[in-house]
């Protein structure tokens, strides 16, 4: 019987290699949690959001095997986040600053 | 006997089920980021929101971070053993992650009723609109989730279609992914 599986896949790491990632998502998650009991202020969330993307990082590169795939897929995921950030810096200046605000 | 090599090859040189998994993933982007665009949006205007923030339940969310990353390891180990031909092993795993989706939703339960048993609704104010229509959303992303897991590992346990054991993988990773910047987003920045 023949399965869809891709024999081209560049991507055959160990269980061992997808259990040390996993240990080290739970140590950023660890981190995280520490700094945010520990401190406060815009440093501490900028830290918190920096350790989130490093661990969003590491299950799209490790877990999803992006780093791997052609970087055309890299393209197709990116056009979604640009669309997403073009939205952002284009409703901004209404939403947190008021801009183009009638008055009552 | 199960041999395993790409049954339909493509131009793109990638199984057509994994592009459109990706294509898939790139509209899900679109939609997250548009709610979590918002949320930014109105969180930057209103600061008072941490007050809000404050009182969410910060160790169920851990506890579901947890349950989500492990249940994320679980799917990787079943597209690893699907792709060494071990599809019973394919299917343990897979049953696991579908377990994960089952506790996260638990404790997810539990959390809802403790907030509205509170009496905060969607309607309370604009950040609890928020707060119910993400995780509201991301629950039910882990549902059918969920349901995609259950019917891929039915197949899995009969050594079929374990090409589909990686498409079902993807979905569940991105499930996590968002759960990775909603957690930091409704629990930490108090």
């Amino acid at each position: 019987m023949h399965q869809e599986i891709d024999q081209q896949a560049p991507h055959a790491p160990s269980d061992r290699h997808y259990v040390i990632t996993w240990a080290w998502l739970m140590s950023a998650l660890g981190v995280s949690l520490l700094i945010g009991a520990l401190a406060g202020g815009a440093v501490t969330v900028a830290l918190i959001f920096g350790i989130a993307v490093a661990k969003a990082a590491l299950v799209a590169g490790r877990f999803m095997h992006l780093s791997a795939e052609p970087r055309w897929v890299l393209a197709i995921l990116l056009g979604g986040v640009l669309a997403v950030g073009a939205f952002y810096i284009g409703v901004a200046p209404d939403v947190v600053w008021g801009f183009g605000r009638v008055a009552p | 006997m199960t041999t395993h090599t790409l049954t339909h090859p493509t131009s793109t040189g990638l199984p057509t089920a994994r592009v459109a998994m990706w294509w898939f993933l790139a509209s899900e982007i679109a939609i997250f980021g548009g709610a979590v665009a918002c949320y930014l949006l109105f969180r930057f205007r209103h600061p008072g929101w941490a007050e809000h923030a404050a009182k969410t339940m910060s160790v169920a969310g851990t506890i579901n971070t947890v349950v989500l990353l492990t249940s994320s390891l679980f799917a990787v180990l079943a597209h690893s053993a699907a792709e060494r031909g071990e599809h019973r092993r394919a299917a343990r795993l897979l049953w696991l992650t579908f377990l994960g989706g089952v506790l996260f939703l638990c404790v997810k339960g539990v959390e809802y009723h403790h907030e509205i048993a509170a009496g905060v609704t969607p309607a309370t104010n604009l950040f609890w609109s928020f707060y119910f229509l993400l995780t509201g959303l991301h629950a039910l992303h882990v549902v059918v989730g969920m349901t995609a897991l259950a019917l891929v590992a039915r197949g899995a346990a009969r050594g079929l279609h374990l090409g589909r054991v990686e498409i079902a993988g993807l979905y569940w990773h991105f499930v996590d992914l968002v759960w990775i910047f909603l957690f930091p987003l409704l629990y930490l920045s108090a």
